[in-house]
């Protein structure tokens, strides 16, 4: 996972992160994407310490964040970017199996830029995270820290 | 009778009479006086010449000393009847003769005195010198018997005198009695004319005026005095009607006091609030029928003491249960100038040993000045009261601890709950969907390797993985609506069914529906909850009217209950068998099979669970085939 990955996908299950890869793969994004297990990796990486020490210093265009992680839970993740100058101004999608009232509020509270819920259809799910990936990956004009650090 | 209580007319004559009286007395007596000595000097002077006649008769005889012729002489004395002695004496002093001649001698005065005459008794003696020229003779002595003379002379003078003594006093007595009436007149006119006005009390009547005198000026005051009298008398009449018009007045209003005083002493004897009066001293007067009840008393008699001497029989204790000393007693505060309401106090009698609680209120009772007159102390039993409100009050704190011990208990479950439905919305959708999404995936990239069977039982997977997922979203769904709190507004329902009709569009285009609409008030409530509602209920009808041509359904509003809304939808659709109303509403509770009406079987139960937070109720009238009616009935506000 060394290179100049564009995408952060923070997922404990190996299921979702097979079915997410596979479906950011109809995309021409599953190379760009690295992947961390739970939310203290996901910092890790973010803040290129750990496992991630001798990573290249550059920030993803997005983050996507599912909400049950072990260790940090999403939530704390989603805080802990939001509280680091460094970090803050990286898109966060969340995408989540719940749509839970309360962690809705919460998350937007602390300024997520999507909230996704991830549907059981087949289809459905994985049209969702193809376009996800072309919006936030492709589209989405990232902020000018996050540009500058890739060059 | 003493004089000054003699009529006046008998007085003025007594007085003019003794008057009278005195002065013709005193004149009596000084004419009587003159009368006499002018009487004595005319008998001296008579004696007088008798003796010089009879002593210049005698000369010659005493010259020639002649005896006889002496006698002669002296004898001739007989013509004057009075002269009882004669004597001569010759110049030696010597008696030559004597008269009468028979006389001794010494019944005679032996020897001449000294010339001159005087009265010795009732005798005028007299010596007279008998002398011839310058010769001296001899001398004579002569005695008179006055007495007989001088009664002879008081005879007449007395007869006189008594004459003109009664004459005067007839004379006088006769004037008086004309002369008084001048006086008296007036004053009896005065006296008869008082007399009639005060027997008559008419002072209207007026004296006569018979003269100018200080008669008439005493008429005059008199007179004026009676005008001032009637004056008077007139403005004391006056003054006594007004006085007895008053007094009337007075009773009256005594009366009237009395009456509604013994009205008044009869609504405090009768009312149930116990009623106690006190001086200002402390010292209890009264105690009325239910203030004797309420202290165990049976008589007046027993009450009326000091307000100290009742710490003897009853002791006081606040609601905190510590025994007041008598001057923190409710009469004690009230002397103190302290107005009481509603002060409960526990009452022991002491003898009695019972215990009662008493609301004590009380005022001092003030006169119009605003100086205290007594003090006025009411007092009813409240133990029952009490024992209630502490009953009350033992519920209470019991029912907060239960509602306390249950909301932990049902908090604790919602959290349980919400802690289960965030498990279920994550973790068991997680793997339902992982099933869809990988079977997904075999059937996108390996489906042409399997033959028509394993894509059937493929496709079978993904369905029964989709229909798991609705009722996994269903549920939570419904859990979500139980536990949400509610937002209440003025919804318009109206304006609701119109966008639940526009968001079925898709299922209505296709159909031939007749709808049947009447205008639906604003109602308070949750609008997302009711918006459920009515989504569900003509989801509902649109579903189960699918073999209908034309499909009718209806939503309005049924009149006639003032305490609640009634809202309706109904259908002619394929409807149910009404011994399967209940189950209608319940969670997964269907009637038709999945094939005929797909569906979870939550929505009636969402339906229900929504109008019932309402506070409403639903039910639902049906027969098979001939169409259902759905009923919400919300509360009006």
């Amino acid at each position: 996972m060394i290179g100049l990955e564009k995408i952060l996908l923070v997922e404990d299950s190996p299921k979702d992160l097979e079915l997410a890869l596979a479906a950011l793969e109809d995309s021409h994004l599953a190379n760009e994407v690295a992947v961390a297990r739970d939310g203290v990796e996901a910092l890790d990486y973010l803040r290129r310490q750990g496992a991630f020490a001798t990573r290249p210093d550059t920030l993803p265009v997005v983050v996507l964040l599912d909400l049950k992680l072990p260790k940090l839970n999403g939530l704390e993740v989603l805080a802990s970017i939001r509280a680091d100058t460094a970090l803050k101004q990286i898109p966060v999608v969340v995408l989540t199996s719940s749509r839970e009232e309360p962690d809705l509020e919460r998350c937007y509270e602390l300024g997520v830029n999507a909230y996704i819920v991830k549907p059981v259809d087949f289809e459905q799910v994985m049209g969702v995270i193809k376009q996800i990936g072309v919006l936030w990956g492709i589209l989405n004009v990232p902020p000018p820290s996050i540009r500058r650090s890739k060059t | 009778m003493r004089l000054k209580d003699t009529p006046i007319r008998q007085k003025l004559m007594t007085i003019m009479l003794l008057v009278s009286g005195a002065v013709l007395l005193l004149t009596c007596g000084v004419f009587f006086v003159s009368e006499f000595l002018t009487f004595r000097k005319a008998t001296v002077q008579q004696l007088a010449t008798v003796g010089e006649i009879i002593a210049e008769n005698s000369s010659a005889a005493l010259a020639f000393e002649n005896q006889n012729d002496a006698t002669e002489i002296l004898s001739a004395l007989k013509a004057e009847r009075h002269v009882v002695a004669a004597v001569l004496y010759d110049k030696e002093g010597r008696i030559f003769a004597k008269y009468p001649a028979d006389m001794p001698d010494d019944a005679l005065p032996a020897t001449p005195e000294k010339a001159g005459y005087h009265f010795e008794r009732l005798s005028l003696i007299g010596f007279q010198p008998v002398a011839q020229g310058d010769r001296h003779l001899g001398a004579l002595y002569l005695k008179l018997d006055t007495g007989a003379i001088m009664r002879r002379w008081l005879q007449v003078f007395f007869s006189l005198g008594v004459v003109v003594v009664v004459f005067s006093l007839v004379v006088a007595y006769l004037l008086s009695r004309n002369l008084q009436q001048q006086i008296s007149q007036p004053i009896l006119a005065l006296a008869e004319t008082a007399k009639a006005i005060s027997d008559r009390r008419d002072y209207s009547v007026r004296a006569t005026k018979l003269g100018e005198d200080e008669l008439g000026l005493l008429t005059n005051a008199f007179n004026q005095m009676l005008s001032v009298i009637q004056e008077r008398e007139n403005a004391l009449h006056t003054a006594n009607v007004a006085l007895r018009d008053e007094n009337t007045e007075r009773k009256r209003a005594e009366e009237a006091l009395h009456k509604s005083e013994a009205q008044l002493q009869t609504i405090v004897e009768n009312i149930d609030e116990g009623v106690a009066v006190s001086d200002l001293d402390g010292q209890l007067l009264h105690f009325n029928r239910a203030a004797l009840d309420l202290h165990g008393f049976v008589s007046l008699e027993e009450c009326r003491r000091h307000l100290t001497r009742f710490a003897e029989t009853f002791e006081l204790r606040g609601m905190d249960g510590t025994v007041w000393p008598v001057d923190r007693w409710p009469l004690a505060r009230i002397l103190r100038g302290e107005k009481l309401r509603d002060l409960e106090v526990r009452i022991r009698h002491i003898p009695a040993d019972w215990q009662r609680v008493f609301s004590y209120g009380g005022t001092l009772v003030r006169d119009a000045g605003g100086q205290p007159l007594m003090a006025v102390v009411t007092m009813s039993d409240v133990t029952e009261r009490k024992r209630a409100e502490e009953e009350i009050r033992r519920l209470n704190v019991e029912l907060e601890q239960r509602v306390v011990e249950r909301t932990a208990e049902l908090q604790a479950a919602n959290g349980e709950l919400e802690a289960f439905s965030y498990s279920v919305s994550h973790d068991l959708r997680a793997p339902i969907r992982h099933i869809a999404a990988f079977a997904g995936l075999v059937k996108q990239r390996s489906g042409e390797k399997l033959d028509e069977k394993g894509r059937h039982y493929l496709g079978q997977v993904l369905d029964s993985a989709k229909q798991m997922g609705h009722l996994i979203d269903d549920l939570l769904s419904f859990s979500r609506m139980s536990r949400a709190a509610m937002q209440k507004t003025d919804v318009d329902l109206e304006a609701l069914v119109e966008e639940t009709l526009q968001a079925q569009q898709p299922e209505t285009q296709e159909r031939n529906i007749v709808w049947k609409r009447s205008l639906l008030p604003k109602v308070r409530g949750d609008s997302a909850m009711l918006r459920q509602v009515f989504v569900n209920l003509l989801a509902n009808a649109i579903k189960y009217t699918r073999s209908r041509d034309p499909a009718e359904i209806e939503i309005g509003c049924q009149e006639g209950n003032p305490n609640e809304l009634v809202i309706f939808v109904r259908d002619n659709g394929v409807g149910f068998d009404m011994q399967y109303a209940d189950k209608l509403f319940g969670v997964f509770q269907r009637l038709h099979r999945a094939e005929e009406f797909e569906g979870t079987g939550i929505g009636l139960a969402n339906v229900r669970r929504i109008v019932a937070r309402h506070g409403g109720r639903t039910w639902a009238e049906s027969a098979v085939n001939r169409g259902a009616t759905f009923y919400v009935a919300l509360p009006n506000q």
